[in-house]
């Protein structure tokens, strides 16, 4: 299996940890906080989750980063154990996690793109973002951490066979399979409305 | 009927297919209806998640990992001292078991004088008037060698 290609700061940053600089692991988790936050914001489905589960994410990769090995690169390490984590950190149902708790009750949310230019379109994309957020949540767990490296956070067939630590093929056949499930998926929610 | 050739399209849309198997496929999209319906569904679910929100870790956020690094290092280091009382009860249990089994040699060695101590305090010879190794004893004895003679 082809390896992602090792980030040549990261692993001076490593090297800087591994020799007693604590600054240099601050340096680190400036550096892939957001990418780690958005995996995990995207997994869980709401904000105070995903910023438990991030910062875990972290506190794990401190105690582990003296043992990490240079063979694979750190944000593909990162992405592996933030998928572990929030694999462990699903307390409660994917489609509790769009809904908050108000006065009047539950009530959806949706978090809409800021530049949503009229109430048709804020509607229009709440309808469809909503949609997208209750199929997802319908997905195996394994579909769902697929499509989500894959479509969210943009990584390659190699990268996430090696955050998932599983082949090529299984990658592949696992994101055909996630894509026709989530199409079934969105076509009944549409039926539905 | 579902056309075999869908499950190719998933790797089509990523270009994953490479050199003939994606010259056919593309062939086989230009006449196949099913999947060039599949694939522009599959595009237009695909595109949503371009407009997927990108959430960057809330403010503060590094700050709170790293309190939370130092709170971890500082109980790791708490429990040295801990380790220490611990080391100090197993010692203290060491010098009072080597105690114990020492006192218990000690014991049986000074036993023998011990029970000789004990036989001749409970001899009868103590109740005579005048017994062997006191000062009426040694006249008496004296007084007998002499009518002896």
């Amino acid at each position: 299996m082809k390896s992602p290609v090792q980030n040549q700061d990261d692993l001076r940053l490593i090297d800087r940890f591994k020799s007693g600089d604590a600054a240099a692991f601050e340096e680190i988790v400036l550096k892939h906080q957001d990418k780690i936050y958005n995996l995990c914001r995207h997994m869980l489905g709401n904000a105070h989750d995903a910023e438990d589960a991030a910062q875990d994410v972290f506190i794990k990769a401190y105690q582990g980063l003296h043992k990490f090995q240079p063979h694979a690169s750190l944000y593909t390490w990162l992405y592996r154990i933030a998928v572990n984590t929030c694999i462990d950190y699903r307390r409660k149902p994917f489609f509790e996690s769009i809904f908050k708790h108000t006065e009047e009750g539950k009530e959806l949310v949706y978090d809409l793109p800021s530049d949503a230019p009229s109430p048709e379109r804020l509607y229009q994309s709440k309808q469809i973002g909503l949609a997208l957020r209750i199929s997802l949540g319908k997905l195996s767990q394994k579909l769902r951490t697929v499509i989500i490296l894959k479509e969210v956070e943009g990584l390659s067939y190699e990268e996430i066979a090696e955050v998932l630590d599983i082949s090529l093929g299984t990658v592949k056949s696992r994101i055909a399979r996630a894509r026709e499930e989530l199409l079934e998926l969105m076509k009944e929610f549409r039926e539905q409305k | 009927m579902k056309c075999r050739k869908t499950k190719l399209i998933s790797a089509c849309i990523d270009g994953e297919l490479e050199g003939e198997e994606k010259t056919l496929f593309e062939a086989h999209l230009r006449g196949c209806l099913e999947c060039s319906r599949r694939i522009e569904e599959i595009r237009a679910t695909r595109a949503l998640f371009t407009n997927a929100e990108r959430y960057k870790a809330p403010y503060g956020f590094s700050a709170r990992v790293m309190a939370k690094v130092a709170e971890g290092e500082t109980k790791r280091f708490s429990l040295f001292p801990l380790w220490t009382k611990f080391a100090e009860v197993v010692v203290v249990l060491v010098v009072i078991t080597v105690g114990v089994i020492s006192g218990g040699f000690l014991m049986n060695s000074m036993m023998g004088q011990r029970t000789a101590n004990i036989a001749s305090s409970f001899s009868l010879e103590i109740f005579e008037p005048t017994p062997p190794g006191s000062l009426g004893g040694a006249y008496l004895a004296l007084m007998e060698t002499k009518n002896e003679k």
